[in-house]
């Protein structure tokens, strides 16, 4: 048992003085009443990669379908199911919480803080979104798979033309899903602004956390109006209400509006997380600073605000006009701006740099190349007279899955490779890394550089079939191809991943810091104890860790200022409320599927409502219970 | 940044720096995930008094909204909500000069004049109901019903906290600064109170213009 | 299966057909072989910014790849030089971009205004003066169609001609076409690819697009009219991919007389209208002269025997162009009988859960969506086939 430096001790003082070791507990238990943000995020990685294996598997049926012209390998209702929840499992249930298990992990360890602000509502936030990702296909088992779009345009979601309750399965759960995004905005916020070490300025702060304030203020801007959008969906499809619904003067351009004015912010909400993590990556493998590192944080600014201003470039086609057309367009193309300055600076970071061709650094060029071609093809049809050829054509197709797989997924992937030896003490193997992204990177150039093509030769999108003689088939093929060489990729990395978490002793053990990187996540121990910093480091530049190593700086490092040896400091006790709470609110949301029926087109049926309110009511005393007994709890360190 | 010029001036291991009570705002954490929270709540009723705006005068058939609107009424109750934010500032003064006693007297007077505002919008919306005015009748009804209701709902949540915050007050419950507690649950009562005057302007008063 | 190798065109010319070269010329829903001015005018500003946009990636890679070739670790001890940043490179690769940006921002506002204009009245000269007869009227008016989307196949209305088609819509090169598109369904959208850009059909709300033919381009002359394939492009549910259409572009001459014969009775009297109406069919479908088939629910079926695609473009009842009408009859007695087994979510009972506004068997009690013989007769379903194979103008679309 090592002696305590002084100061060590000093801060200590009223803790456990002969620190024990604490036992990491593996239990269940452990991880179901866990508020620990380390675990939380590590259940939030492994949900994500399990929902994208889901989502990867209907991508691979609907290319199975797509391979060959009028082909019947399903039939055209399950390609429309399939599409549907391949979007909506990808972009809910994958990218998102793929990012979230970095906010997670990443967020406290690099502004130097023991946990988040509200350690039991993150792990509240965690389980609801997987009880709204459970929900959501658990429709499969009722024979009501979701099969209006992601984008659920109306009216065709509208109880006359879905009158099953497929669509009543998604919207509600992306309702809780947008509750769960809301919650850990609220907590994340709270976190970034409040919880940075002492001397941690906003502008010292790592590129992947500014990047996650940026997310979290669109979650929580943008999640209110998907929220509105889809329960006056609801109203209209169960309560009678006519908000998009023409017959009796409602415009279903509304939900377009509102779906956009979220989905776009959406769309970075799912980009700008890869962008911080790239922007972590590249400088350490360049052995330099981040260029420009305040041009990068502004642009990823403008990128997040200026993108509440360019929604209606997705409803060129609906005919808004001429003078918001030219509007529109020019806002769109004015984002093309600070992506540029973010690749140029991400160029010039490599540039002069002594670049490692780790699997880590790989993945993170890839995604600077891929995501150059998304982003250029994205600039074209800001053009809304383009648009008109390109807008819902294979085209778009090809676009959004350059900026989704080549841009965010390959930068998270970056990030696993990059933080793995930090969340479990193991390297991953860097040959099957870099296997695994060859393989993709081949897989998705042949899977979607064809689709420009195919949109170009006027093949449609969300198209069951295609025809015999209309040019479509050689490229479709190719895509399929294409489609399977990324599931094998993919499965080389998700095997590098479950191996090496099963069975640690079979990788080498990581070192606490691996990368030779610049900031204080890098500066604790690995494993990283429960509560990351024995001592809070003071922070004096954007790389404290750098420059304690190479520029003689002051000690950031817990082996220098806190000593080696256990320590004891007061955390957070783990809980049980958050998952009761969260299973309650899902039920609360689930139960409006009982009101179904409430309205028949003509007259209300007080039936279905007093079943909605006889689960609801019983529902929300037990909410309202459990949320006492929550605010009873005394969650204080100990 | 003030709050970090002892840390940065001092160091470490000194007794001015309390690692489990730092904030870099100096701000509760509470306090400013609120301010968060009320933000995040403005989309929510910015959206919905946009679609209530955005579809003003778009009904088909009646009743419109002159025909069911009685301004004194609505007058009344706007009144009552607007004395409530004067009692709920009195409480947030009383917790934070440590008068526990007045403090909970203010918030329960608060509490009872938001729920006579509840009170007003139900017979409100039962006498609209009786004109006629139906949620799915026309999308006048549609649209008010929704953002109204909303606003209620936001009310009647307000009464429920203001009551338990008062029992958790007079039971010495509440953990850590108890005039803050306060303080963060006048920050949702007077956003409530200001999102009425938006809609009692809007939804309201704008139909007498002209 | 059958897998053909895209042909490559070689007289393809523009930049933007170099740039997608695969997508060029030859194929029949192609975006970049333009047959209009409307098409043109946006192939046009197409070509530009591919241009533009293809030199910005052909530099950016560049940059990339020699940078990650030059500055590869030599493994050589010591750190590279730790640069933080430089404010003039910083304001110029923002200032690029900005200036690259208006460089396509201008002539697309441009194009978006020239493709908003209102339609003129009539047929125009070189000068954009519209022509104008003895007595001041245009000497060739604009014909406006009515597109209306339905679930899942194509209305159009000429309300000048009083004419109504399904899923076929003919228009005449000389004088300029304005389309007025709407739905009463869901919203689809009604895209020609090679005549321009696509414009959605939105329940309670009418799109406009016009256009005139290039007859330089796509030469059509008396007799010989052209053939230009369309789809919908938004997804309408279940049948969405099944949702196309055929328009025929046709000399002036040609289009004025297939709308005079549109006009007069085409179908003849016999067991075939009889049992069509004796089916119930004259509910949903309109047939010119046909007494009591005057429905909206289904396609019109006047000059039936004009229609190369059965059920929204889908199949093809003319294989190859041949005149022969035994595979017509045996995929529209299957159509009739079974139309689920051709065309997915087309019945009611296919899929009641889903499908409200499908078509109507008549008299089908078994619920399957099945018409069987003991409910409606075999022979009396060919004599409807013949009947409708035999009802034409004189411009068959083959």
């Amino acid at each position: 048992m090592a002696t305590l430096t002084a100061p060590a001790a000093d801060v200590l003082s009223g803790q456990h003085a002969a620190a024990h070791h604490e036992e990491e507990d593996s239990s269940l238990w452990s991880w179901i009443t866990t508020v620990d943000h380390k675990r939380i995020g590590k259940l939030y990685l492994f949900s994500a990669l399990f929902f994208f294996g889901l989502g990867g598997l209907e991508a691979l049926v609907i290319r199975t379908q797509l391979a060959f012209p009028e082909n019947n390998f399903i039939s055209a209702q399950t390609y429309n199911e399939m599409f549907t929840m391949h979007a909506t499992t990808m972009i809910f249930l994958s990218v998102m919480p793929m990012s979230a298990a970095f906010f997670n992990y990443l967020i406290p360890l690099q502004i130097g803080a023991r946990d988040v602000a509200f350690p039991r509502v993150n792990a509240l936030s965690y389980w609801v979104f997987l009880f709204g990702a459970i929900f959501i296909n658990a429709s499969f088992l009722f024979n009501a798979f979701p099969d209006g779009g992601w984008f659920g345009y109306a009216n065709l979601t509208s109880a006359k033309y879905s009158p099953g309750p497929s669509i009543d399965f998604w919207l509600i759960g992306l309702i809780i899903l947008g509750n769960a995004s809301m919650m850990s905005g609220f907590n994340f916020i709270t976190t970034i602004l409040n919880l940075r070490a002492p001397g941690m300025t906003l502008f010292r702060m790592p590129i992947f956390t500014w990047m996650s304030l940026v997310v979290q203020f669109l979650v929580v801007m943008s999640f209110p109006m998907i929220t509105v959008a889809l329960v006056l969906l609801m109203m209209d499809r169960n309560y009678g209400t006519n908000f998009y619904f023409p017959t009796n003067g409602g415009d279903p351009l509304l939900w377009q509006h509102l779906f956009w004015l979220f989905g776009h912010p959406e769309v970075y909400i799912l980009i700008l997380p890869a962008m911080g993590l790239v922007s972590e990556v590249l400088p350490t493998f360049a052995r330099k600073p981040l260029f420009g590192a305040p041009f990068v944080v502004f642009s990823g600014i403008m990128i997040g605000f200026v993108g509440f201003g360019v929604w209606s470039h997705h409803m060129f086609t609906v005919g808004l006009g001429p003078v918001a057309d030219a509007a529109f367009s020019t806002t769109t193309m004015m984002i093309a701006v600070p992506t540029a300055v973010k690749i140029f600076n991400w160029i010039a970071t490599l540039w002069g740099g002594k670049i490692r061709f780790t699997a880590a650094n790989i993945y993170a060029i890839g995604f600077v190349f891929l995501f150059t071609i998304g982003g250029l093809s994205g600039v074209m049809h800001a053009s809304p007279p383009i648009d008109l050829q390109q807008q819902d054509s294979y085209f778009i197709v090809a676009h959004f899955h350059y900026v989704l797989v080549g841009g965010a997924f390959m930068g998270l992937l970056s990030g696993i490779y990059f933080y793995w030896p930090k969340m479990y003490g193991t390297m991953l193997s860097e040959g099957l890394g870099k296997l695994g992204f060859w393989t993709m990177f081949a897989g998705i150039n042949i899977t979607f550089f064809p689709m420009h093509f195919l949109g170009a030769m006027g093949m449609a999108r969300r198209t069951w079939q295609y025809p015999v003689g209309a040019g479509f088939d050689f490229y479709n093929l190719m895509a399929t191809a294409g489609a399977y060489l990324i599931a094998i990729g993919f499965a080389m990395n998700l095997w590098n991943f479950v191996k090496t978490a099963a069975f640690p002793a079979s990788a080498p053990k990581a070192p606490a810091d691996p990368w030779d990187a610049a900031t204080l996540e890098w500066s604790i121990p690995t494993p990283v104890p429960h509560y990351n910093f024995a001592r809070l480091p003071t922070v004096h530049s954007d790389r404290p860790f750098w420059d304690e190593k190479h520029e003689g700086g002051p000690a950031v490092s817990q082996a220098v200022i806190a000593g080696p040896g256990p320590h004891h400091v007061a955390m957070p006790p783990s809980s049980f409320w958050p998952i009761l709470v969260a299973a309650a609110q899902a039920g609360l949301f689930i139960a409006f599927l009982a009101g179904r029926g409430t309205w028949d087109g003509a007259a209300f049926h007080m039936e279905a409502l007093k079943t909605q309110f006889m689960v609801q009511v019983p529902l929300a005393l037990i909410q309202l219970f459990l949320l006492l007994a929550w605010i009873r709890e005394d969650d204080s360190p100990r | 940044m003030s709050a970090h010029a002892p840390a940065e001036a001092h160091g470490h291991g000194t007794a001015e720096f309390d690692e489990h009570h730092w904030t870099s705002l100096g701000l509760d954490h509470m306090k400013l995930m609120f301010w968060v929270f009320l933000g995040s709540d403005c989309f929510l009723f910015g959206t919905l008094i946009g679609t209530y705006m955005s579809y003003r005068g778009q009904s088909l058939v009646g009743p419109y909204p002159l025909d069911v609107f009685s301004v004194e009424v609505t007058s009344i109750s706007t009144f009552i909500l607007l004395m409530s934010s004067l009692t709920m500032a009195l409480a947030v003064l009383f917790a934070k000069t440590e008068r526990p006693g007045a403090s909970i007297g203010m918030m329960l007077t608060t509490a009872a004049l938001g729920f006579s505002f509840v009170g007003f919008q139900m017979y409100e919306f039962s006498h609209f109901y009786h004109e006629g005015l139906t949620l799915q009748g026309n999308l006048f009804g549609s649209t008010f019903y929704t953002l109204t209701g909303l606003h209620g709902t936001h009310v009647a949540v307000g009464v429920l906290w203001l009551c338990l915050q008062s029992l958790w007050m007079a039971k010495g419950w509440i953990r850590g600064d108890v005039g803050t507690s306060v303080e963060v649950a006048g920050l949702y009562w007077h956003f409530v109170d200001i999102v009425w005057i938006v809609i009692f302007t809007l939804v309201y008063l704008l139909e007498y213009v002209q | 299966m059958n897998v053909s190798l895209p042909r490559r065109n070689a007289s393809s010319g523009s930049l933007a057909q170099w740039a997608l070269w695969p997508a060029s010329a030859g194929f029949p829903y192609t975006t970049t072989d333009p047959v209009t001015d409307f098409g043109q005018a946006t192939h046009d500003l197409y070509a530009t910014i591919t241009y533009i946009v293809l030199v910005i990636f052909v530099l950016v890679s560049a940059l990339l790849a020699y940078t990650l070739v030059a500055f590869k670790d030599d493994g050589k001890p010591g750190n590279p030089e730790q640069i933080h940043g430089n404010l003039s490179m910083e304001i110029g690769w923002t200032m690029l971009p900005v200036a690259i940006i208006l460089l396509m921002i201008v002539p697309t506002i441009r194009t978006v205004f020239k493709i908003a204009d209102t339609p003129p009245i009539g047929a125009f000269d070189a000068e954009g003066k519209v022509l104008l007869d003895a007595s001041g009227n245009p000497e060739k008016p604009t014909v406006d169609i009515n597109v209306i989307g339905k679930r899942w196949w194509w209305a159009f209305e000429y309300p000048q001609l009083g004419i109504t088609t399904g899923n076929q819509m003919n228009f005449p090169v000389d004088r300029p076409v304005s389309l007025y598109i709407t739905s009463d369904t869901v919203i689809h959208s009604f895209w020609l690819p090679r005549v321009g850009g696509k414009r959605d059909a939105v329940p309670g709300r009418v799109n406009r697009i016009w256009f005139n033919w290039d007859n330089a381009k796509a030469p059509v002359a008396v007799g010989k009219p052209e053939w230009v394939r369309g789809e919908c492009a938004e997804y309408c549910g279940e049948a969405h991919a099944l949702m196309r259409f055929e328009t025929l572009a046709m000399a002036g001459a040609d289009f004025d007389a297939w709308a005079t014969e549109m006009k007069k009775p085409l179908a003849a009297d016999g067991d075939g209208a009889k049992a069509f109406a004796e089916a119930g069919c004259i509910g949903c479908h309109m047939v010119e002269g046909v007494e009591g088939a005057v429905g909206k629910q289904g396609p019109a079926l006047t000059a039936f025997g004009d229609r190369r695609y059965l059920a929204a473009g889908v199949h093809d009842m003319y294989p190859g162009g041949t005149t022969d009408t035994a595979k017509a009859k045996e995929l529209l007695v299957q159509w009739i009988t079974n139309p689920n087994s051709l065309k997915p979510g087309t019945t009611k009972s296919a899929n009641p859960s889903r499908a409200l506004d499908g078509m109507n068997i008549p008299a089908d009690a078994n619920g399957n969506g099945i018409l069987e013989e003991s409910e409606f007769p075999k022979a009396k379903v060919e004599a409807i086939a013949d009947w409708l194979l035999a009802m034409k103008t004189s411009f068959p679309l083959r």
